[in-house]
């Protein structure tokens, strides 16, 4: 049970390294905000803050300075705040860039993040009942709303594209293709948050969840790190490839 | 804030000119027109616009009532191409370039 609640924690840190270097080294190349910011998504808040997320219990084990663990958490904190930081502004900067409300939007989910890197201070004895701390629902939201906001704009784009191909006006199908796939994959990774939420809930209340949290969250892992790495890496000669294997041959 | 492309400040006043429809709903409806084709009224260039108009308007002009839809986009058609309307800057697709770049350069297909 725990090698498979890992499987999909482990996929999900991979593919971000990959990724997040992929596109920072792209970003180094084009100077484009777009590229910067997905790498910083995927380091920070993939590699980093959410191995560490994952490794943290084991960590722990054989980690025996109190001082070096309340790092570690700050640094994890610091990491999974910055990814969605970083999403909130791509999302922004990639699909609506001349829209006022999306920058008001992008400063209060930011500003709502902050108290998730420091919730000692910020919310004492918060730790027993966070639902009661309306902090905790702040980051809670924003940190659903991020990847959310990414996956909605991206499936709409897709769905544009698509209308688009089948009227024959400037088609591409395949980006199409991958779009759809990116937007299943980070809507996969706004669940994740949110089933994390949910899982306070359900103990809150008392009521036994029905899988166990390691399951729900490693399968949501697995399915975005695979929707993400084919988005980047589609198989070669399907629809989804750059060129199609027909299109090589001839 | 962006502001309506050019083309669709045409198209919409042609349309207002041509049938019944005041100018909100003429706008309206263009603007209907494009979202089915996954077009946006900020960045629309006469080229995609004449194919919005062959293929989707006579339609939706058909289901507002208006008599000779067929004609009437015709017209539309013809006009769009004789009054040599700027193209709309490339960068209003910015989302697809931004990820086609970020996904490795797929190959852009243009028409």
């Amino acid at each position: 049970m725990i090698a498979l609640g890992l499987a999909g924690s482990i996929a999900y840190s991979l593919v971000s390294l990959i990724l997040g270097v992929r596109l920072l080294r792209l970003a180094r190349r084009t100077h484009q905000l777009p590229e910067l910011l997905i790498g910083i998504m995927f380091i920070s808040g993939g590699m980093l803050g959410h191995t560490l997320a994952w490794a943290f219990p084991f960590i722990a084990r054989v980690v025996s300075s109190p001082l070096a663990l309340v790092v570690l958490e700050f640094v994890c904190r610091l990491g999974i705040a910055g990814g969605c930081a970083a999403t909130l502004v791509a999302a922004w900067r990639i699909f609506r860039p001349d829209r006022p409300w999306a920058g008001v939007l992008v400063g209060v989910m930011v500003t709502m993040l902050v108290p998730f890197v420091l919730p000692k201070i910020l919310m004492v004895g918060a730790a027993t009942a966070p639902l009661r701390v309306p902090l905790y629902w702040g980051w809670s939201i924003a940190s659903v709303l991020s990847y959310g906001w990414m996956a909605g704009e991206s499936l709409n784009t897709q769905s544009q594209m698509r209308r688009r191909n089948r009227l024959g006006l400037g088609g591409d199908p395949a980006l199409t293709g991958r779009l759809l796939l990116w937007g299943l994959g980070t809507g996969a990774k706004a669940l994740l948050f949110a089933s994390l939420v949910i899982y306070q809930i359900l103990a809150a209340v008392g009521i036994p969840a029905r899988l166990p949290q390691s399951v729900v969250v490693s399968g949501l892992g697995l399915f975005c790190s695979v929707c993400l790495w084919l988005a980047f890496f589609p198989p070669r000669g399907s629809r989804l490839a750059d060129r199609p294997a027909s299109a090589e041959a001839s | 804030m962006a502001t309506d492309s050019l083309t669709f400040e045409w198209t919409s006043a042609a349309l207002e000119a041509a049938t019944p429809f005041d100018r909100l709903q003429a706008r309206g409806t263009v603007r209907l027109a494009l979202r089915q084709a996954g077009l946006d009224a900020t960045t629309v260039t006469p080229d995609d616009m004449a194919v919005v108009i062959q293929k989707i308007l006579p339609k939706e002009l058909t289901s507002r009532k208006v008599a000779d839809a067929e004609r009437v986009c015709r017209e539309l058609v013809l006009g769009l191409r004789t009054a040599h309307l700027q193209q709309a800057a490339p960068a209003g697709r910015a989302p697809e370039d931004a990820f086609r770049r970020m996904f490795g350069g797929a190959p852009q297909i243009t028409r």
